[in-house]
């Protein structure tokens, strides 16, 4: 029977037709991944265009500890309020504690997407020092806007100002997990139809800290109610642990 | 081809298989890390550790996907049976491959904290009952377990001290792995990532997948079988001239094990169409320098006594057969592997088909 296809026996000389169909099958095969792989690439969501410095440079303001660890500067005439957090998934409380209300100078590299700004404070001794002056300076006055509902993402402003990019979602639920119950500042960020993205610093109704509530909705597209302030270039919304949901 | 265990037993074929395996992992990661970063730059570029992590996680579910294909593409057309020879070092790359995706995720996702990254891995779940909260994490994590074990248990060490029957079980449960890792998508990435790309190619590759299995099941089952008479153990299984020459035909008898009937030079043999080795369906291979040799990785049997030649000690049962005319007749029950059978024997030159 001449014309039996080709048996093909692993420790032996490949079959010539068979060796034919080869040559052309697997790098046909690899090809076809390969293109996959490009096509997956190329469809990735946008990751946003946080930045982070990599250099540390000096930083002056007055400490706020409440609700979040803060650092108010004047820039140009105008308060700018920058969240502090320390290196890895941690909060700044205990590195600022002792300075509420201070004016320091800290060293630290700078995060910053959609005009909100972070600050992560450098780990040599030199992070955080009193002065230049030592007066005591009251923090911003708070403006109430009101009981406004929102929706959007519950996020961990670290990573997603620039720590990783892309910092939200589904994957990276558990990293934002990890932040917040770390001391990072819990937000929320909306994203209106031209993409602009405006972002909350969240606390409970009583103006304190907030986490184990927002746990079970990170990183998911989620409904808030609360009431809405303003303090500098900061928008704070107290949140009702109740009214949190999926939309 | 058994018995002395060495690592890995290299042959020509095997490096080559490797060589292009390797490559094709290399071509595959280079693909989506250089094309992501050259279409995502500067303030908007993606971080490099999540590029790795995409890349490897995209890279070992195709892996996975193209390992469950070769099988039933083997059974549909039999030139596909090259890419099936070295599949174990295929798996144990996809398992290679899957490891740096879990350790990326255990390092950037779940390190830098307040908890051990384990347990952030594996507490940190929010809802069991949301499609939107589901911590698709533990999927992945069951899924690189069963990958794990399979590439522990991969060589032949393992096959031959497990049993073959255990042995090919554990493998099969690759077919859960890549269930859970259909849903690990599905309840992961694809909860954020919008583009119907996504979703095209992981349920298509699933559809695929299920579509050729189903393609191959179909095949086996349209197979000749034919049944016993109740007065005599011998079972017609058709005649000489519809086997050729070094092939054999399989016979499924109802309630029994699949018989090879094999035909080569004015003889035939019929001995049990699975291979001792991981299974393979002797009956679709061929006689090569007298020996029964499996279509799968190449181990090799004598016709008249389902032994191994030497020095391999593998055993096949083998089955009383003889001929009438040119009607073969076997008796289906099995004797004991290896146990000597004379062939029966025809008039080659007389074939008229
Ligand atoms: S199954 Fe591996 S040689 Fe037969």
């Amino acid at each position: 029977m001449p014309d039996r296809p080709d048996f093909y026996v692993g420790y032996l000389a490949v079959p010539p037709r068979l060796r034919r169909f080869l040559v052309i099958a697997v790098p046909l095969l690899v090809v076809a991944s390969v293109v996959t792989a490009a096509v997956v690439a190329r469809m990735q969501r946008d990751p946003g265009l946080g930045t982070w410095t990599s250099e540390a440079t000096s930083y002056v303001g007055v400490v706020g500890l409440a609700p979040y660890p803060m650092l108010f500067a004047e820039e140009n005439g105008a308060t700018r309020t920058y969240l502090l957090v320390r290196e890895g998934k941690f909060g700044a409380r205990d590195a600022v504690q002792a300075f509420d209300g201070r004016e320091v100078t800290v060293r630290a590299t700078r995060l910053e997407r959609g005009g909100r700004a972070m600050l992560e404070l450098v780990t040599s001794d030199d992070a955080v020092v009193p002065g230049p002056s030592s007066a005591r300076v009251a923090s911003p006055v708070i403006q109430a806007l009101g009981r406004t509902t929102l929706e959007g993402e519950i996020i961990d402003p670290k990573c997603y100002l620039g720590a990783m990019k892309p910092g939200s979602g589904k994957a990276h639920r558990a990293c934002a997990t990890l932040c917040i119950r770390g001391g990072i500042p819990p937000m929320f960020v909306t994203i209106d139809d031209t993409g602009a993205e405006t972002f909350y610093l969240l606390t409970d109704p009583h103006g304190d800290p907030i986490v184990e509530p927002l746990v079970p909705f990170i990183g998911e597209p989620v409904r808030v109610t609360g009431d809405l302030a303003r303090r500098a270039d900061l928008l704070v919304l107290a949140v009702d642990p109740t009214s949190i949901g999926r939309p | 081809m058994s018995h002395q265990y060495v690592t890995v037993q290299w042959n020509r074929h095997k490096r080559i298989y490797d060589l292009l395996l390797g490559a094709g992992v290399v071509l595959f990661l280079a693909a989506f890390m250089i094309g992501s970063l050259l279409l995502w730059r500067g303030d908007a570029a993606i971080s490099a550790p999540i590029l790795i992590i995409r890349a490897t996680g995209v890279c070992a579910f195709t892996m996975l996907t193209l390992i469950l294909a070769i099988g039933p593409l083997a059974r549909l057309d039999r030139r596909f049976l090259p890419l099936l020879y070295n599949r174990r070092h295929f798996g144990v790359a996809t398992f290679v491959v899957a490891a740096a995706h879990a350790a990326l995720n255990l390092l950037f996702y779940h390190g830098f904290g307040s908890v051990n990254p384990l347990v952030s891995l594996l507490t940190n779940s929010a809802s069991f009952t949301s499609l939107t909260a589901f911590p698709f994490e533990l999927l992945g994590v069951v899924a690189f377990a069963i990958l794990f074990v399979m590439a522990a248990t991969s060589h032949d060490f393992w096959l031959r001290n497990l049993s073959p029957v255990v042995w090919k079980s554990l493998h099969l449960l690759v077919y859960v792995a890549y269930g859970l890792l259909v849903l690990h998508v599905v309840l992961g990435a694809m909860q954020t990532e919008r583009s119907p790309v996504y979703p095209a190619l992981v349920l298509g590759s699933l559809a695929i997948i299920v579509i050729l299995h189903l393609l191959a099941g179909l095949r086996e089952n349209t197979r000749p079988s034919t049944s016993t008479t109740p007065d005599t153990p011998w079972v017609r299984i058709g005649t000489v001239d519809e086997i050729p020459d070094r092939e054999a035909k399989i016979v499924c008898l109802a309630g029994r094990e699949r018989i090879a009937v094999f035909r080569y030079d004015g003889r035939v043999s019929a001995v049990s169409n699975v291979c001792a080795h991981q299974a393979g369906p002797l009956g679709e291979g061929r006689v090569v320098d007298g020996c029964i040799t499996c279509p799968w990785h190449g181990y090799q049997y004598l016709p008249d006594t389902g032994t191994s030649p030497p020095p391999y000690t593998e055993t096949i049962p083998t089955y009383a057969v003889r001929i009438e005319g040119r009607d073969i007749y076997v008796n289906p029950a099995p004797n004991p592997p290896g146990t000597p059978v004379e062939p029966a024997r025809f008039e080659e030159h007389t074939t008229d088909a």
